[in-house]
């Protein structure tokens, strides 16, 4: 019988069962890659009016909206979950941003109505609009944009901000007057990935005054006063926060709700499913499959998923046997059926098969171009074969005994967990110990080196692989488990972080990638998705071809058809 | 809650029949007089059984995935379907039924038996140490058991016998309070006293006549707690800090499946949660038999 | 009686000083990082080795243990519990909005296990082994054995596609909403209800056989109440003393029970926030919900001891 492959990122039953290559290609990543649109060099967005996508949209309503857990504090800046950026999101205005009304793919003027790059490239300029007040009644300035972006790109002792990198190469921060900021760079960036960083939905603009009134540290402040469409009306730990519409909102006409209420629920239980179900919620974001298909199968609700900023991962411990030696590594990559990961979890969470790089994203190989390489193929004979020739030249050819396979206690981690200790054993015959901790203990391990593999998560900011190749992979990144050190790649990552030629950049992103395929620094599981479901009544929002959830997360173009 | 007080029945000073005799007597007065607690004690017996032969009866190595059946419902290949990783459920099962009694057994053992043994000794000396040990099982029992057994479990880490230490010590104070109450009593009745008065040693007083009077309570309080144990294990494992994988074990299976999304396949959840409600079913109703056959005083009420 | 109840609550107060060190001592084995929480992943592993030390100095983790435990017990008696890295509001914030909903579903189940448990004792000390007999204390015996969570989980989703109901998201006290608090609670009570009646049904049907040979019984019957159901009934508040002392004592287990069935419900009561608090290690809520719940079991069990010894004089004296 010929083995029955799962594809790629798995499709649901009913693509299945249509047969339709059409739907399987639009749902599941074999679309056009995702690409950022160019930014323009100058941009004057004097007129520029950001309104609701449809032509009729209402006034009033409350949005009842699902989110997985409260945030862990509210420093926005600090924090690296969806938990904060979901419900805090709204509160806050960037400089630029990216569009709501196309999934994110332009940029758009936010704070700043105009900017202009220089043409070495190495000075942003942006103009501020005028008459903007936070929620405390203090107008915005120059001022109050350079305070949050000095401590995001200098945090100061104490403070620990993952953006820090997307800034690592501005040197100055000006005001040049009240209403002009101005950003200068040591040496020119690729103009998209600077922008991009800009108008990530995590670099918000706070004011100048709360971070002093604080000593730079906001995680206890939990209604920090922003600029955005809403604003803190009252919050139950745990349960609810409710946001207020602010009627003085600069942007005319918006937002178009009175308010928003976030719920929390446990992310994998059942809660935010059964909530948006039974209509307790208009909208939940994270959902399960089965919530997302049962959503699809009801009238008047829709459910949709997306690609996220979200590497799962298996991380060897390059610093302990076995995995100090590249061929081991390499062998256990080879022998990882990414597609039945992707499939065991198939009801928890929906997930997709890729390598190093964000699998739909221009930078990385084409996906039908990956699925002739080895270890990524359907018959997963050859990458055996070779691994096990690895393990032997590597002196393992009788396998390996007591790894330690470190899995943080959720129900995705635990599900690979096993399924790769099933995996190593049948054909490598590595041995494997399976030890489930909650966060706090996985993150003490992993910094004390006291695992074998690791299996988790990270997330990245940008689509740019100079995001994340600088925090994953770069010697002494802050999310470089394995503590992978590849001089190779170590010599590569400045000449794709500095080259701004697109074509000679792509070129060497591809030489990383070759580089991590025999020397892999992590072991691909696969990248995330997100499913969102809504009633149909939810409008002014266009989830589909999101990348990530934490560009988007305003709420000032939604509106209920009700 | 489970304190029975043999009432003022005489026991019978001497065994005229053999003892095989009367115990074979015994069974079939008990089967007799409570069919429907003979008969789960058929089940509980069934249900050690196949804990004891699991890898005999297990049609699939538990542990063994089949990454090309993935969460597959019953079949004719596998009766109970297969779990996320391919895994056959119903091998699963019954060498869960392994660990889970495992775990209900060395509870038991290490938790009730200990505590009673202590609780005899307390009610039989008496006195300090007794006092002492009232504090100190009144001290124990300042918990309610699964907040004791969560605490205890996620101090020494996940492992199996980090469970089973954990619902033993919650078992100890239980033990130790019916035993001793059952003692005492005893101590105050007539025959000990006789016995006593004609000059009877102390382990002759013990092994004699207090003992044999013991065995009742507990067997009754010890199969109730084999049912406590094995839903302590389960909730445990559904709070995260259980038995860990791959091992299958009642509890987790089941915690597993109910923490993966909203609706888990229906197999996953059903079978396990069947056979941790059949097991705890069938100790208590063996222990209500057991307590109606040998509790004198309902015995002779009825 | 008096002097009872002193000795009885100066050996409690005694014994919580213990619970207290108990609890504290094993929240400060357990094993993982606390600026994990504070910091996040991402922050965490940027920390610093000296950094590191200087938070933990900050935040009195570097003291000896017995200073934290005094400053911990400081809290306590400020009425504020202290404060958890994972929240915004105090733990006494979230015990005084959280711990009613708890005890509604504890009270209520206790009504329940009553409503159901009292008529099954009925049966069975009327017609004992009689076939009712077998059956209402198979079904008795029967929600004893099923964990409550899993239950709980088979109610949401059994209402959830039958009648496309879910219970409420957020809680609200009695008074102010009592509609969306009785849908909020009464899962849970039902549930854990439930599985308390056996345990009364149990202890009810003895209690009634016993007092069925009493006397005055017989002298009910005498005087020509025939019908063994009157009977019953005549017995029944001489046998429910000790029933009632059973519940007390099972109130505090309720209270564990609540744990893991309150988060199958998605309740926001205590043993939800418990089981978030496991979840997370975040050993602050852990700490001093443990510390509570011992607190009201010892106070449970001293109430409980009073009335069995006002009832029986000689326990008094022992």
């Amino acid at each position: 019988m010929p083995r029955i492959r799962h594809p790629w990122s798995r499709p649901n039953r009913r693509d299945v069962l249509k047969g339709s290559a059409a739907a399987l290609a639009a749902a599941y990543g074999l679309r056009p890659d995702w690409a950022v649109a160019a930014v323009p060099t100058e941009f004057d967005g004097t007129k520029f009016q950001l309104a609701a996508p449809e032509s009729n949209p209402k006034r009033g309503g409350v949005l009842k909206y699902g989110i997985t857990s409260r945030p862990p504090h509210f420093d926005v800046h600090q924090s690296g979950t969806i938990n904060s950026l979901g419900c805090q999101g709204c509160m806050f205005d960037n400089l630029i941003r990216r569009d709501p009304r196309d999934s994110g793919k332009t940029i758009i003027p936010d704070l700043a109505h105009s900017w202009k790059i220089s043409a070495d490239g190495k000075t942003y300029t942006f103009f501020l609009r005028e008459g903007v007040q936070f929620h405390d009644g203090a107008e915005l300035t120059a001022e109050d944009v350079k305070a949050t972006f000095d401590r995001i790109a200098k945090p100061p002792q104490g403070i620990s901000i993952p953006r820090s990198v997307l800034f690592a190469a501005v040197s100055e921060i000006n005001a040049r007057d009240k209403h002009t900021i101005e950003f200068k760079l040591s040496q020119p960036r690729p103009p998209e990935f600077i922008m991009s960083a800009f108008a990530s939905g995590w670099n918000v603009i706070f004011r100048k005054k709360t971070l002093e009134d604080n000593q730079q540290n906001l995680r206890r402040v939990v209604d920090i006063p922003g600029t955005g469409p809403y604003k803190s009306k009252r919050r139950v730990e745990n349960e609810v926060w409710v946001m207020e519409r602010n009627e003085k909102y600069w942007n005319k006409g918006l937002p178009y709700l009175d308010g928003i209420e976030f719920y929390h629920g446990l992310p994998f239980s059942s809660e935010l499913g059964s909530a948006v179900l039974a209509g307790r919620t208009d909208y939940a974001r994270i959902v399960d499959p089965i919530t997302a298909r049962k959503a699809k199968e009801t009238q008047g609700m829709s459910s949709l998923n997306f690609y996220q900023s979200v590497i799962q991962g298996c991380w060897p411990n390059a610093k302990k046997k076995p995995f100090d030696d590249p061929r081991v590594r390499r062998a256990v990559h080879l022998v990882m059926d990414k597609a039945v990961l992707v499939d065991v979890v198939k009801d928890v969470a929906p997930m997709m098969v890729g390598g190093f790089i964000y699998p739909f994203s221009d930078f990385a190989t084409p996906i039908d171009e990956l699925r002739k390489r080895i270890g990524y193929q359907d018959d997963p004979a050859a990458a055996v074969k070779e691994a096990k020739a690895l393990m032997a030249a590597a002196g393992y050819a009788s396998g390996a005994k007591d790894v330690d396979i470190l899995v943080r206690d959720v129900p995705s981690f635990k599900l690979w967990g096993q399924a790769i200790q099933a995996m190593l054993q049948e054909t490598l015959n590595i041995e494997t110990k399976l030890r489930v901790v909650v966060e706090s203990v996985w993150f003490d391990d992993i910094k004390s080196g006291n695992y074998g593999l690791a299996i988790g998560a990270v997330v990245s900011t940008l689509l740019d692989p100079s995001d994340y190749f600088n925090a994953w992979y770069k010697k002494d990144g802050p999310q470089n488990y394995a503590n992978w050190d590849n001089a190779k790649f170590n010599e590569l990552l400045p000449k794709i972080d500095g080259e701004v030629d697109a074509t000679k950049r792509l070129a060497f992103i591809r030489e990383a990638e070759a580089i991590m395929e025999q020397d892999p620094p992590v072991f691909p599981i696969c990248w995330e998705k997100i499913n969102d479901v809504w009633y149909n009544y939810v409008k002014g929002h266009k989830p589909n071809d999101y990348f990530g959830i934490y560009d988007v997360v305003r709420f000032d173009t939604f509106w209920l058809d009700k | 809650m489970t304190a029975t007080h043999p009432g003022n029945i005489a026991p019978p000073t001497t065994f005229k029949p053999s003892r095989l005799r009367r115990m074979r007597e015994g069974f079939f007065s008990f089967v007799r007089r409570s069919p429907m607690s003979a008969f789960w004690g058929l089940v509980a017996a069934a249900i050690v059984v196949m804990a004891v032969s699991a890898p005999v009866l297990a049609p699939y190595d538990p542990l063994k995935s089949n990454f090309r059946a993935m969460t597959k419902p019953p079949n004719e290949k596998n009766w109970f379907g297969t779990d996320q990783v391919g895994r056959d459920t119903l091998s699963r099962v019954i060498h869960g039924s392994r660990t889970s009694l495992m775990v209900a057994f060395a509870a038991v053992l290490f938790g009730t038996t200990l505590g009673a043994l202590w609780g005899l000794a307390c009610g039989f000396f008496g006195g300090r140490f007794d006092l002492i040990s009232q504090r100190l099982i009144e001290f124990m029992q300042s918990f309610p058991d699964l907040i004791l057994a969560m605490a205890i479990a996620m101090a020494l880490g996940a492992g199996t016998w980090t469970v089973i230490v954990a619902i033993a010590i919650t078992r100890i104070p239980f033990g130790g309070r019916v035993i001793r109450s059952v003692v005492l009593s005893l101590k105050e009745m007539q025959y000990v006293e006789a016995a006593r008065g004609i000059g009877a040693s102390n382990r002759r007083l013990m092994f004699r006549h207090i003992l044999p009077q013991c065995v009742a309570p507990y067997l009754i309080l010890a199969t109730t707690h084999l049912g406590v144990a094995i839903v302590i294990e389960a909730s445990l494992g559904f709070l995260g800090v259980g038995i860990p994988p791959p091992s299958p074990t009642w509890g987790n299976m089941l915690s597993d499946a109910l923490n993966s999304g909203l609706v888990p396949p229906w197999w996953l959840v059903l079978f396990p949660g069947l056979a941790i409600t059949l097991t705890v079913l069938a100790f208590n109703l063996l222990g209500d038999g057991i307590r109606d056959a040998l509790d004198p005083r309902l015995r002779n009420a009825l | 009686m008096i002097s009872y109840i002193a000795r009885r609550l100066a050996f409690g107060v005694l014994t919580i000083i213990g619970v207290s060190i108990v609890v504290f001592v094993i929240m400060r084995v357990l094993p993982g990082d606390p600026l994990v929480a504070l910091f996040g992943p991402d922050g965490f592993t940027k920390l610093t080795d000296e950094q590191r030390a200087q938070y933990m100095a900050d935040l009195g983790l570097s003291d000896p243990l017995w200073k934290q435990y005094l400053a911990w017990v400081a809290d306590i008696a400020r009425g504020e519990f202290g404060r958890s890295f994972f929240r915004a509001e105090s733990v006494a914030e979230m015990i005084s909005r959280r711990a009613p909903l708890t005890a509604q579903i504890a009270f209520l189940s206790v009504v329940f296990s009553w409503l159901v448990g009292i008529p099954v004792a009925l049966v069975s000390a009327l017609k004992p082994n009689s076939a009712w007999d077998n059956v209402t204390r198979f079904f008795s015996i029967l929600f004893l054995a099923i964990p409550g969570f899993w239950f709980g989980i088979l109610i949401v989703l059994a209402l959830l596609f039958w009648f496309g109901y879910r219970a409420p998201l957020t809680g609200a006290p009695f008074f102010s909403d009592p509609l969306l608090n009785l849908q909020i609670v009464i899962g849970p009570a039902i549930v854990l209800g439930l599985g308390q009646a056996a345990y009364i049904a149990r202890m009810a049907r003895s209690s009634l056989l016993e007092v069925i040979r009493e006397d005055y019984v017989r002298t009910a019957r005498a005087k020509g109440l025939s019908s063994r159901l009157v009977i019953a009934l005549h017995a029944l508040p001489n046998a429910l003393l000790p029933v009632i002392t059973l519940s007390g004592i099972l109130l505090g287990f309720v209270l564990a029970g609540s744990i893991p069935v309150e988060r199958a419900f998605g309740a926001p009561g205590l043993g939800d926030a418990m089981f978030i608090a496991v979840k997370e290690r975040d050993v602050f809520v852990m700490q001093n919900l443990v510390f509570l719940y011992a607190c009201v079991f010892v106070l449970l069990n001293i109430v409980v001891d009073v009335v069995i010894a006002w009832l029986d004089p000689r326990i008094r004296y022992q």
